[in-house]
């Protein structure tokens, strides 16, 4: 993607933004602890799935025999399989730390897919107005009565699991999570279109294209980062689930597709808690670190009056 | 000086995000006789809002009192309002002490009828509803509500009647000392005086004791008080009585501010550009020294550097200024 | 015209609704024709296959299996031409029409007996977790409100992590837990009576499998919910009618009855807007769980890519949703007595 003049500005404005922040930023107990946490995370899927042999599907890199006999299935957690066996002889613990790192990347694109869609749409909303404004809103009220996890299903049950790749799950996520992030932008556009500055540069005779990128969009991208790490926990969410169900990408190892293995072979009723325990957590804490993240980060962007009379 | 309410050293600041604070009442010693119509003057953002609220010790964040004491004379004694207990303090509000506050358009329930909300008060301070229902219900008539108005929802008044309104409930239960912040604001002209001779009236006739009006309106609280504070950038520059205070006033602000009135019989709002060259300060910064100093025709070098200290002329009679502290 | 707002209200909403509920149907009637795989043509092949296989392999097709086949062309509005296939498809939905499903082959059941079979056990799971779950979390969240200090902290942490744990883990936690180590509630799909009939056996059956996907959902939900009350009760602590309220005298009690009153109204359109999600949520725990109501129906018309099954369950789907929230919306403008009291006095 090549990076065009209003996109390079904004990221000059970002990172002057970052530097006044920053000190703030790291001595936000949420923020700390929730960052901490997200990047523990990512390192382990790295760094694990360095480690570990790179197939999941390969059922003989530990036992060094060919298929899949009757022994190696359901081991427990040991040395060799840290957590233990699945019901075809592979490797839990790889299976853990592949589908975290894939299940990252696929929430980093339809997050940033969703937060370019969400940022564009409410600027045009929030900015224009009119028609376009009437026809953005009511889109999102469709996508929001009836739910993203229905929408997924609908779109995902008719196509095949051979063509259900990463990407496409990742698109299809990321291309539907605009509706809620949508209504912010505009708001936040709307309050700075009504204020001093943009009638300023109105008066000085500016493009509207020009206010847009110059003036609005520096004083919201602290808010375009808030909303691009509550797309990507959202879309773990929604990979997770599906992938739970099966419908979830089906190309990878991801964490949802994890799930989907561990309920197909059975692991509750065997009582195998080294199976479905770490996995949950792992997916509790990358949602309840971006959640900190988040609610660090709003305290920092925006902060209200702290001192009311009950706290916020 | 027999007083109904005293502050010793009062400061009221307003803690804003990144440590920055609003010095909104920054060291007030007063008094506030007892009985009849008192005045407390100033511009916007001089404090006095914020000092009204200090007396009824109504302090709630991100209002913090950093330091002072504020003292209620009871029947006989004195009662630390900090020291006294929540229930005590609940049974009070409304009987005791009362306020009409400044955010009046909102300061009713939007879910609830106002009759609703007026049997709610008097349920709670052990009233009879109904009778109390009845005694607004004359007050209404008084300022020139309907009767139905009891019946509404605040949504479906007009700023006018919701601040009138207001007026009447704040008054309901005849407190002993009422403060009044700008209570006629939102009202036009005629309705102004409506609403003051009502207060007045309860004043005089001895439903309340004592009212302490908050305004910028000078000729208003001038026409109607017995005595004045003069409040500037979180420090109370002058009081005294109206008469002593009209006739002879003594701190240069006090003076400006007098002077920028016209004289004959036409009421018009005080206006800052008109009067006094330059702006009131900034409360998060104020000036060092003597707030006024800045635009004061009288500065000395003194007046820059250190605040003045309260100088008791006479009895009652108080001024914050350098100038009354040289020796005659 | 209308004089009164809150009729007008009523119409204005209905009309979006209804474009909306247009916009769903158009698109599920879309979907399996535009969908790569052609999921249209496989299933009439199944179909086919599934006549051939009858008569031992042979080319001939049974009878009956012909008239499936006819039907199905009806009913996908094959045999019209292109522009009147939608119509044709959305009356027949109205009608109550629904084609048929696979998904119990050999058996092959009309769709819409199917979704009337298992429509009731998804109402009965997920209508009382709602309720229970919005009003426990209603109070608690007004609670933690009210009390503040350390309460209030240590509540909002454990209730924001406790939000974060996705449902469908948590339901694996609870049946590990509860089915596998203490009393059993049987996972797998249909219980055995599976016909709705009002004898306690059935009943029975159906409580004990109604246990544990509605302890996870009414966990998840009075997290959520609870935060969000506590948000809305704060922030109708600090406004000034509560200040004046206080000023006239009125004890925390009240002014914590006025605070919630007021904030049930922000609630009940967080209700609204969640209400799609709440009920997917239902519908992932049917799923995994096996709990015999729409979602376990629609695993197994989307493991069979069975159109009907899919577009109508869909579609029905959808057409609750719509109807929900356009419920909501009418109950909160009622509500609201800013929005039903029709004319504004003015003096």
């Amino acid at each position: 993607m090549k990076p065009s003049l209003p996109v390079l500005y904004i990221f000059s404005k970002i990172r002057s933004l970052r530097e006044t922040l920053l000190g703030e930023l790291f001595t936000n107990r949420r923020f700390i602890v929730g960052f901490a946490i997200f990047l523990g995370l990512v390192i382990f899927g790295y760094v694990g799935s360095f480690l570990a042999y790179s197939d999941p599907w390969d059922t003989s890199y530990y036992t060094g025999v060919p298929g899949c006999p009757n022994e190696y299935r359901f081991l427990p957690p040991s040395l060799k399989h840290p957590l233990g066996t699945d019901q075809g002889c592979r490797d839990i613990y790889t299976w853990l730390v592949v589908g975290l790192k894939n299940s990252l990347w696929v929430a980093a694109l339809a997050a940033s897919i969703t937060t370019v869609i969400a940022s564009s749409l409410g600027l045009i909303a929030g900015y224009r107005g009119g028609v376009l404004d009437d026809i953005i809103n009511f889109s999102s009220n469709f996508l929001m009565v009836i739910p993203m996890f229905i929408i997924l299903l609908m779109l995902l049950a008719y196509i095949p699991p051979e063509a259900r790749s990463s990407l496409l799950v990742a698109i299809v996520i990321g291309i539907l999570g605009w509706p809620g992030p949508t209504r912010v932008v505009r708001s936040m556009v709307m309050q700075h279109k009504a204020s001093d500055y943009v009638d300023v540069a109105k008066l000085m005779n500016f493009t509207p294209t020009e206010i847009v990128f110059k003036e609005i969009l520096p004083n919201i991208a602290s808010y375009v980062f808030l909303i691009y790490i509550s797309s990507f926990s959202g879309a773990i969410f929604a990979e997770v689930g599906i992938g739970a169900i099966g419908y979830g990408p089906w190309d990878a190892v991801t964490l949802g597709r994890t799930f989907n293995n561990m309920l197909g072979g059975g692991a509750i009723f065997i009582g195998a808690w080294w199976w479905f325990i770490p996995v949950g957590l792992v997916v509790v804490f990358l949602s309840y670190s971006l959640l900190l993240i988040n609610l660090g980060l709003q305290h920092v962007f925006n902060p209200r009056l702290k001192l009311t009379l009950y706290a916020v | 000086m027999d007083y109904v309410v005293r502050t010793e050293n009062l400061k009221l600041y307003y803690i804003l995000p990144r440590g920055i604070y609003v010095k909104a009442v920054d060291g007030v010693t007063i008094k506030i006789p007892r009985g009849g119509v008192i005045g407390l003057v100033g511009e916007s953002g001089s404090g006095k809002t914020t000092l009204g609220e200090g007396i009824l010790y109504l302090i709630d964040p991100p209002m913090v009192k950093m330091n002072g004491r504020i003292f209620y004379k009871l029947h006989g004694g004195e009662v630390d309002l900090e020291k006294t207990p929540q229930e005590t303090l609940e049974k009070m509000r409304g009987v005791e002490l009362a306020l009409i506050p400044q955010y009046s358009m909102d300061a009713l329930n939007p879910t609830m009828k106002i009759g609703a909300f007026i049997k709610d008060i008097a349920r709670y301070h052990g009233k009879d509803p109904v009778e109390v229902l009845n005694n607004a219900l004359e007050k209404f008539k008084l300022l020139g509500l309907p009767s139905t108005i009891i019946d509404r929802y605040p949504h479906e008044l007009s700023g006018g009647m919701r601040q009138r309104t207001v007026v009447v409930i704040s008054t309901l239960l005849n407190p002993k000392f009422l403060v009044a912040d700008e209570p006629v604001s939102n009202l036009d002209v005629v309705q102004q005086h409506v609403v003051v001779d009502f207060l007045v009236d309860l004043v005089e006739k001895g439903s309340i004791e004592t009212m302490t009006i908050i305004t910028h309106d000078l000729p208003l609280i001038l026409e109607k008080s017995r005595y004045l504070l003069i409040m500037y950038g979180g420090h109370i520059v002058e009081t005294g009585s109206r008469d002593e205070l009209w006739s002879e006033p003594l701190h240069p602000y006090t003076k400006l501010f007098l002077e920028s009135i016209p004289s004959v019989g036409v009421r018009i709002e005080v206006k800052r550009i008109k009067g006094i060259s330059g702006n009131p300060p900034d409360l998060r910064f104020p000036p060092p020294g003597c707030r006024f100093h800045p635009r004061c025709p009288f500065m000395m070098h003194i007046c820059s550097e250190k605040v003045p200290p309260d100088i008791e002329v006479k009895p009652g009679r108080r001024v914050k200024c350098w100038l009354f502290t040289v020796k005659k | 015209m209308l004089k009164s707002r809150f009729a007008r209200y009523v119409v204005s909403k209905a009309v979006v609704y209804s474009v909306l509920w247009f916009l769903a149907a158009f698109l599920n009637f879309l979907l399996p024709r535009i969908m790569p795989g052609e999921p249209v043509r496989r299933f009439l092949e199944t179909l086919f296959g599934m006549g051939q296989v009858a008569t031992g392999g042979g080319p001939q097709i049974i009878p009956e299996m012909e008239r499936y086949m006819k039907e199905a062309e009806r009913l996908l509005g094959l045999d019209q031409p292109p522009l009147l296939q939608f119509p044709s498809w959305f009356i027949n939905f109205l009608r109550g029409d629904w084609g048929f499903s696979l998904a119990f082959a050999p058996d092959i059941r009309p769709v819409r007996e199917l979704v009337m079979q298992f429509l009731p056990n998804t109402l009965m799971l997920l209508l009382p977790s709602l309720i229970v779950s919005w009003i426990v979390g209603n109070y608690l969240g007004a609670y933690l409100a009210l009390k503040g200090g350390k309460i209030d902290k240590v509540g909002l942490s454990t209730l924001q992590f406790v939000a974060q744990i996705p449902v469908y883990w948590l339901l694996i936690l609870f049946i590990f837990i509860f089915g596998v180590h203490l009393k059993w509630a049987p996972i797998t799909g249909r219980p055995l009576r599976m016909i709705p009939s009002l004898t306690w056996g059935y009943v029975s059956e159906l409580l004990r499998h109604m246990a544990l996907p509605m302890i996870t959902m009414i966990t998840v939900g009075i997290g959520g919910w609870s935060i969000g009350m506590r948000a809305y009760v704060i922030y109708q602590l600090n406004s000034n009618y509560i200040r004046y309220a206080r000023t006239m005298g009125l004890p925390q009690r009240v002014l914590g009855r006025y605070a919630f009153r007021n904030a049930l109204i922000p609630q009940f359109t967080a209700f609204a807007i969640n209400f799609g999600g709440m009920f997917a949520g239902n519908l992932l725990v049917e799923m995994i769980y096996g709990y015999p109501g729409m979602g376990s129906l629609l695993a197994m018309v989307m493991g069979r890519l069975d159109i009907f099954g899919m577009q109508a369950i869909f579609t029905f789907t959808a057409t609750m949703l719509l109807l929900a929230n356009f419920t909501a919306d009418i109950i909160y403008g009622f509500l609201d007595p800013r929005i039903r009291r029709g004319l504004i006095e003015v003096a």
